[in-house]
């Protein structure tokens, strides 16, 4: 099987993403595993350069790497003694997690498999940036009320975590 | 683009509602009760315009077709519009004058009230998730509201977690029948499945749609979040989470799998009978073991879900419109028995084991008398809204052949009837085990349990007054 | 129209029961009179619009809701002429008894409830004859049951009273699980409950046979069962007697008027049913055997009231006969009658206690015609009533069953039915004579203050008294032309005579049961005129009577006592701590189970819940996926 260089490339993300992913849930230290979830969340990003979905992958880039982790890395620094942290993992869990995320993967992947067809989606030669198109359908076409919808969502966290810190109070 | 904003009317109130409390909430120098008496109003005007919408026969599509504003979701408005504003009665005496978050409170109600409303308007799956991940965090946040008790934060805890797991079954539902469909718009799926497709990618995200839903509504083995995250929340959530987020479920969930999908219904049928049967009978039997009323009443509901499940499975115009008609009745009277139970509140918090209603049907005669009558109507006995709410379902069921099911339903209501009225024979045929200190009336908790009761008797005894505008508000 | 004068009718008594229980608290003595009002209005319109709509073999038919778009369980009514002589009993004796209530319980503090569920009963009594249907049938039964059991109860400081309550209750149950599954049947073998259409189909022959060709049979005698409990029939009569308990009028009203005739109007209700199943013969006999049992413990008794329970039930054993042998008008005729005469007697009775300061027993009485004069008279007029003193109404209607028993050819039964009318007689005027004539043998500090009733009570009492007298003779004259049997007839004529078209000449069933009846009240004076009752019995036979045959005791001894053992030990011992527990303890063992290879509980549970929710999900996809 010949690799051009594109292909060569994806799989390098691809194993990255995958690998990554796994040291994730089984490495102990605590700040380890949030950096090798940064090294994942990355490869993500080239994931979706192979898609040409640019906007995406620099959404990933700056959302996900350089918000998202830093603030899961704050938080884990900021904990104090969670630095010593070892995260265990039993052999029971090990075991009833394996088989089942295992089967789980193995019937989707036999969905990927036994799909006769994959519809083609043409996205045209013409490799011009997607970030306009997208602000176009989520300003003025019709994603415009999931964009709205999903501003209301985001302060629905606001609240939720704005009420979850806050002291219970009671008036005298 | 003009919007054609008298649509969205029952939903920019209670935005605005969301908006005026939010303001309210800033100064300390008011009374926190006065945002729950703005969101009673609030949530009052947006019932009436419902209901006015309703009777005009308003309808049509909005912003590109995500919004399908008919008939059929404005009958679940006036469910969502009229649990919330009942969950707000009993809630007020509940968390008392003293809690000064209760603004939060108040808001998030009215959010998860708002999600709960796109979800049954919502025409494309990504506006039913929008809806859903809404009323979903809005609940999880609720459900942890009690900070100091140990077991509410946990409950909140819990809940997130299985929430989160499953709204990625979820999303990965859309994505695969994104993947099969090549649209995420509930019409346009409906025109691009083709009659018994049967391609793998579609069956398996219907399925994943089924485990979304089935975890928000709480069908075995989805299910197991309920007895916990309802013990351990605030009892006025409690009563929230069983009613309107369940009906709302349900709601998109008719919707997708009656509309969208109906062209592969053969398929989906096998799974949600399967479901239906076991939902109701692992609810009733696990129901019967229950020595806390909470854990009881949650078991019971997820029974519950299964007779609703029933009217999914009969597939009909008449399944649609009796499962519209029993989720009205189920959240009402569901609201009832959770107001009853905190209306049984003692010195040391409130009186959770079923022992404790020993004897209560001579000292606390309204009490008893509230939840004798919600429990009844639970259980489906006539002439209580319960029975009529059973029988229309069942009788769908019977009309699409699903006499199997039928059977096994009768049957489990029958096992019902044991553990519902194995606390209406505590109250009035046991001597009480001690001596318990309860709480005087709350006067608005009565006038909630009030509008319960009579919600219950008048569904029971005038059923078509409620059902025909269910029957004329189906999609199909 | 018909929709609005029934509804009228029948929410007028609903009304009165809401103001009572309601706002009772504030009406002092009013209570009575919007009572006795909500009453008065429906027996208005009984007597002065249905009546003379139904006459003429009219209907009236009015459907006042849809409850459920099955015909049987939508709450419609019809009203033919049977409903329409039920009308006129309930509301029109009602009435007078609500109005002697007023005076009755004017001492009473807790008469509000009392006035609301005396309301409460008549509207349930009026749904169970008006319904068209035998759902709204059994809804009034369970209405009038459940008021049964609270004016039975109603003072419930009294342990026996609340016993009473209790028992007749229980008892009743029975009796309505019959009724239900008769009905359940019906349901099963016409899809409707419906009278018109069951009948109907039932006539055409077109049913499913759920029980083969008995299939009417059973249904008609599951239905019996339920007419068994709430009339007080053997084996289930034991209740009445207890339920004396009540309040007088009470007992004039429900236990001896109207709620215990439900039964006979039932049947009388079913008639085609039981025609074709020729279950009627099972009925008569039932019948004319309580009758005469029954009559036998009415001679031993002592308690005046039970004296009148025993008569009650003795009397609708011949009701019982009327119905079963096929003469349906004369069982409804005598059912007519009976509410006059008997609760006339029962509305004495009670005029006696309150007299005598709530005295029950015969012998401390004696004397009192002189002392009490209406109530002694109008006692009198009852009691003649009853035992078939020539041309008094009890006379006309019980002749009418005996002659038709005899022309059905069930001459045993009319032989039993004579010697019951005999005894009838000699009871009666055992208690006449016992209370009324010979020394006074009431405490002196009672007679100190006896007095004749105040005028609400009495006037009552002389306005039954006056149908107990004619009432018979209007409308039983003549035989089957008479006006009760054309009135009748288009509901209940003379259908089944077993073929025989013909019928014998009524006057000789006339003179051998005046000469019965005359002979029982000459032995009663030959016995009783001078004689004080002997306070404690010596002679088995009469042991055995004054003992009720013992059969309080052996219900006790074989049903209650192993029932109480057995859900004892099989549901409390077996199902609740046995079962129920050990699901709570298998429960919390699973769990623990899961815990111990997962986690602890607090963290370990979401985890098993989580691979819970993937095996379901594994199983179902792997189904779509492959097996499919």
């Amino acid at each position: 099987m010949e690799l051009n260089p594109q292909q060569l490339v994806f799989y390098l993300f691809a194993l990255l993403t995958i690998g990554s992913a796994v040291v994730v849930v089984t490495i102990r230290n605590i700040v380890y595993a949030a950096f090798s979830l940064m090294v994942t969340l990355f490869s993500i990003a080239g994931l979706y350069v192979f898609l040409q979905a640019d906007f995406l992958a620099a959404t990933q880039v700056i959302v996900y790497v350089g918000g998202i982790l830093v603030l899961i890395l704050f938080g884990v620094m900021m904990t104090s003694g969670s630095l010593d942290l070892k995260l265990k993992l039993e052999r029971g869990q090990l075991f009833w997690g394996g088989v089942v995320s295992l089967t789980i993967f193995g019937l989707l992947l036999s969905v990927i498999t036994n799909t006769p067809q994959w519809e083609n989606v043409d996205i045209g030669a013409s490799q011009e940036p997607t970030t306009r198109k997208i602000g176009e359908m989520i300003m003025k076409e019709e994603y415009l009320l999931p964009f709205e919808i999903a501003s209301i969502l985001l302060l629905v966290a606001l609240i939720g975590a704005a009420l979850i810190s806050r002291k219970e109070v009671r008036d005298e | 683009m003009t919007i054609n904003w008298q649509l969205l009317m029952p939903e920019l109130i209670i935005i605005l509602t969301f908006i005026l409390v939010a303001i309210f909430d800033l100064f300390n120098s008011i009374q926190k009760t006065v945002a729950a008496w703005l969101t009673i109003v609030g949530c009052a005007i947006a019932l009436y315009v419902s209901i006015d919408m309703l009777q005009v026969g308003m309808e049509g599509t909005e912003f590109s077709n995500m919004i399908q504003v008919d008939k059929y979701s404005l009958f679940f408005n006036v469910i969502f519009l009229v649990s919330t504003i009942l969950v707000v009665l009993i809630s007020m005496n509940y968390l008392g004058r003293t809690d000064r978050r209760q603004g939060e409170y108040y808001l998030l109600i009215l959010l998860a009230t708002l999600g709960m409303m796109l979800m049954a308007s919502g025409n494309e799956l990504i506006v039913v998730f929008l809806g859903l991940e809404l009323m979903s965090l809005s609940l999880y946040v609720l459900a942890g509201y009690f900070q100091r008790s140990m077991a509410s934060s946990e409950a909140g805890m819990k809940y997130l977690l299985l929430g989160a797991f499953a709204s990625g079954f979820f999303l990965y539902g859309i994505a695969l029948i994104y993947g099969g469909a090549g649209t995420t718009s509930i019409p346009k799926i409906a025109s691009a499945i083709t009659v018994n497709a049967t391609s793998p990618l579609l069956l398996s995200g219907m399925f994943l749609l089924v485990v979304g839903f089935g975890f928000k509504v709480a069908l075995v083995p989805f299910h197991q979040w309920a007895p916990d995250v309802y013990e351990g929340a605030p009892t006025s959530i409690a009563a929230f989470i069983s009613a309107g987020p369940k009906a709302a479920g349900f709601a998109a969930f008719l919707r997708i799998f009656l509309e969208a999908l109906q062209n592969i219904q053969s398929e989906w049928i096998v799974v949600v009978t399967i479901l239906a049967a076991l939902t109701m009978t692992v609810g009733n039997l696990v129901a019967i073991a229950q020595r806390n009323i909470k854990r009881m009443l949650a078991y019971s509901s997820i029974a519950h879900a299964g007779y609703v499940l029933v009217g999914l499975a009969a597939a009909n115009k008449d399944g649609i419109s009796s499962a519209m008609f029993y989720l009205l009745i189920y959240c009402i009277m569901n609201i009832g028995a959770f107001g009853a139970v905190i209306l049984a509140r003692t010195e040391d918090g409130e009186s959770l084991m079923i022992s404790d209603y020993a004897g209560l049907g001579f000292k606390k005669p309204l009490l008893a008398l509230f939840m004798t009558l919600m429990l009844l109507s639970l259980a489906g006995f006539p002439p209580t809204a319960g029975f009529v709410g059973k029988f229309y379902i069942f009788r769908s069921a019977v009309e699409s052949g699903q006499i199997w099911l039928v059977i096994i339903g009768a049957i489990n209501t029958a096992i019902s009837a044991f553990y519902y009225l194995r606390v209406v024979v505590a109250m009035y045929m046991r001597e009480p085990e001690e001596e318990l200190d309860f709480h005087p009336y709350p006067s608005l908790l009565i006038v909630a349990l009030t509008l319960a009761a009579i919600g219950v008797v008048l569904i029971g005894i005038l059923p078509s007054y409620f059902l025909s505008p269910a029957q004329i508000s189906t999609f199909l | 129209m018909s929709k609005d004068l029934i509804t009228l009718l029948l929410i007028s008594p609903l009304i009165g029961f809401l103001i009572n229980g309601l706002f009772g608290k504030w009406l002092k003595n009013v209570s009575g009179w919007i009572a006795s009002l909500a009453v008065l209005i429906p027996f208005i319109i009984s007597a002065f619009f249905v009546f003379p709509a139904v006459r003429g073999g009219g209907e009236l038919k009015a459907m006042l809701y849809e409850w459920i778009p099955i015909e049987s369980l939508n709450i419609g009514f019809h009203v033919d002429a049977l409903t329409t002589v039920m009308l006129l009993v309930i509301t029109g004796v009602g009435f007078l008894i609500h109005i002697y209530s007023i005076g009755y319980m004017s001492h009473d503090s807790g008469r509000a409830r009392y006035f609301a569920y005396l309301n409460l009963f008549v509207f349930a009594m009026l749904i169970l004859v008006l319904g068209n249907n035998y759902l709204m049938m059994f809804i009034g039964w369970e209405g009038v049951g459940l008021c049964s059991y609270l004016l039975i109860g109603f003072w419930f400081d009294r342990k026996s009273a609340t016993d009473a309550g209790k028992k007749a209750f229980i008892v009743n149950r029975i009796g309505d699980f019959g009724f239900l599954l008769g009905m359940f049947t019906l349901f099963a073998a016409f899809g409707t409950l419906n009278f018109d259409q069951v009948f109907g189909l039932a006539e055409t022959n077109t049913y499913e046979q759920v029980f083969g060709a008995s299939t009417l049979i059973v249904a008609t005698l599951l239905l019996f069962i339920g007419a068994v409990g709430k009339s007080a029939q053997i084996p289930l009569y034991v209740w009445l007697p207890d339920a004396m308990e009540g309040p007088t009028p009470v007992s004039a009203l429900i236990h001896a008027a109207t709620m215990v005739t439900a039964g006979v109007y039932m049947v009388a209700r079913s008639s085609i049913l039981f025609n074709l199943a020729h279950t009627g013969v099972v009925v008569a006999w039932i019948g004319v055997l309580t009758a005469l049992f029954a009559a036998t413990m009415a001679l031993a008794a002592n308690d005046i009231k039970r004296v009148l329970a025993y008569s009650t039930v003795s009397q609708l054993g011949y009701m019982f006969v009327g119905v079963g042998v096929g003469a349906y008008a004369s069982g409804i005729f005598h059912l007519m009658t009976h509410a006059f005469f008997k609760g006339l007697m029962f509305l004495t009775a009670g005029s006696v206690m309150h007299a005598l300061s709530d005295e029950l027993d015969m012998r401390k009485m004696g004397g009192l015609r002189s002392k009490l004069p209406i109530t002694y008279w109008t006692f009198l007029i009852g009691a003649l009533a009853i035992a078939g003193f020539p041309l008094l109404s009890g006379f006309w209607s019980k002749d009418e069953i005996l002659h038709n028993a005899w022309d059905s050819g069930h001459q045993i039964i009319f032989g039993i039915g004579l010697l019951t009318a005999f005894l009838t007689a000699f009871y009666m005027f055992r208690l006449i004579f016992v209370v009324f004539h010979g020394e006074s043998r009431v405490d002196s500090e009672v007679e100190s203050h006896l007095h004749e009733s105040p005028p609400v009570m009495w006037i009552p009492l002389v306005l039954l008294a006056i149908p107990s007298l004619i009432i018979g003779a209007i409308v039983g004259w003549g035989g089957e032309h008479s006006a009760i049997h054309n009135f009748l007839k288009g509901v209940t004529g003379f259908v089944a005579h077993h073929g025989k078209a013909e019928h014998s000449n009524p006057v000789p069933f006339m003179i051998i049961s005046s000469i019965v009846g005359i002979a029982g009240i000459l032995v009663a004076w030959f016995i009783y005129r001078s004689k004080t009752p002997v306070s404690e019995p010596t002679n088995p036979l009469h042991k055995l009577l004054a003992n009720k045959y013992y059969v309080d005791e052996i219900y006790n001894a074989v049903i209650v006592q192993p029932i109480r053992g057995v859900s004892h030990y099989l549901f409390w011992k077996i199902m609740d701590v046995g079962i129920i527990d050990g699901l709570v303890n298998l429960t919390a063992f699973i769990i623990r189970g899961i815990g111990g290879s997962i986690r602890r509980l607090q963290t370990g549970v979401v985890q098993a819940y989580v691979v819970s929710m993937v095996i379901g999900i594994i199983i179902f996809l792997g189904y779509y996926l492959f097996i499919r």
